[in-house]
């Protein structure tokens, strides 16, 4: 966990000398991991919220806008998984949010992002958060943020040569090639290459 | 303990075909954590407290989490053994499916996912970013050539494309 402004949360996770390379950065990707307290009349909320947007796909095309996330995880827990003794009886706990993500730049950068495109749907996530300080202005809710946030220490990815637009570019990108493969192969010369401008022209934003 | 987990987890290969979330060609993105205590944000005792720290273990993947996990372990047997044989009711030594079934025993319920591309798999994504890199290059090698150079040499760059690409 990040060692909150206040100090009032520190970090026990000393990164040994020698290594530079943040655990969690891979390539172009950052990873972040939250969990956040929820109080009591936000959790039949939340597993309502989270239930009709998982099934009726509501607010997804606004996170689309945020071309940067490669993905974005919300579970809701109460309980871990028991496995027995030396595990202990867990205290009385309150819900937590766990939301996990990747995302291509700064912490700053998609808080902020995240902040200005989709400020209901912040509110909707964590405004049953304890002490959540609201979608805007952005420092209460970076601050908010480290303080939940977790250091992974490993972190890894399958292809790190490319951000997530560049993959949503590639596969759009693939398509219009299939196509353009298929459909031009009987063309002779002069309407091949008329047939290939017009490619060029409207896979530009893929290129 | 728990710093020896963390130093396991720091050493581990990453960004190469070393990576033991790569060696199994279906995992997109994955990570490990150790927590060790909860944000408290009112004061209250114990209601966000943990007896134990414990281990957090996420992946974006490809097919099913059963037959993932055992991928995962029979690549990197030493490794994810040496990582789980931390935590408490690990007692899988050289017994693989034991510790699939252990993993599988902690999961935790995503109630919502999003990702831009949810049925691309880790191959096709892969293949689309070399594809496009490729004609990129092909497209700027290109300009301006005459028209039969320019089908001619469309469809043999085409053809030598790997992967699903077919003409």
């Amino acid at each position: 966990m990040t060692e909150a402004p206040s100090g009032s949360v520190r970090s026990n996770d000393r990164r040994p000398a020698g290594e530079t390379a943040p655990s969690g950065v891979a390539g172009h990707d950052t990873a972040m991991t939250l969990w956040s307290p929820v109080r009591w009349w936000g959790v039949p909320l939340l597993r309502l919220g989270l239930f009709v947007i998982r099934h009726t796909g509501l607010t997804l095309p606004m996170l689309r806008k945020l071309s940067f996330i490669d993905y974005a995880r919300w579970a809701l827990v109460k309980e871990f998984p028991r496995v027995g003794e030396p595990q202990g009886k867990d205290p009385r706990r309150r819900h937590h949010m766990m939301f996990e993500s990747n995302f291509n730049g700064t912490w700053n950068q998609y808080i902020e992002a995240f902040a200005q495109v989709i400020p209901l749907n912040i509110k909707l996530f964590w405004g049953s958060s304890i002490n959540f300080p609201g979608p805007l202005p952005t420092v209460p809710l970076l601050a908010w943020v480290h303080r939940h946030h977790f250091d992974v220490q490993y972190f890894d990815t399958a292809v790190d040569t490319a951000t997530a637009t560049v993959v949503m570019s590639a596969l759009a990108l693939e398509e219009k090639l299939r196509a353009f493969a298929r459909d031009s192969e009987g063309l002779d010369a002069e309407a091949f290459q008329r047939a290939y401008h017009t490619l060029l022209r409207e896979a530009e934003k893929d290129l | 303990m728990v710093q020896s987990l963390k130093a396991k987890l720091r050493r581990l290969p990453r960004g190469t075909d070393e990576s033991p979330l790569r060696k199994t060609g279906r995992t997109h993105f994955g990570r490990w954590l150790v927590m060790e205590r909860l944000c408290d944000e009112d004061g209250k005792p114990s209601s966000d407290e943990l007896t134990v720290p414990y281990l957090l273990f996420t992946a974006n993947i490809d097919g099913d989490e059963a037959s993932y996990l055992s991928v995962l372990v029979e690549r990197s047997q030493d490794d994810m053994h040496e990582i789980w044989s931390h935590c408490i009711g690990y007692r899988y030594a050289g017994d693989d499916a034991g510790l699939v079934a252990y993993l599988l025993a902690n999961r935790i319920r995503t109630r919502l996912f999003f990702t831009p591309y949810p049925t691309a798999t880790v191959q096709k994504v892969a293949s689309a970013v070399n594809l496009r890199k490729a004609f990129i290059d092909f497209a700027v090698r290109s300009d301006g050539i005459a028209a039969a150079d320019l089908r001619q040499n469309f469809f043999d760059w085409y053809r030598r494309q790997p992967g699903e690409v077919t003409c």
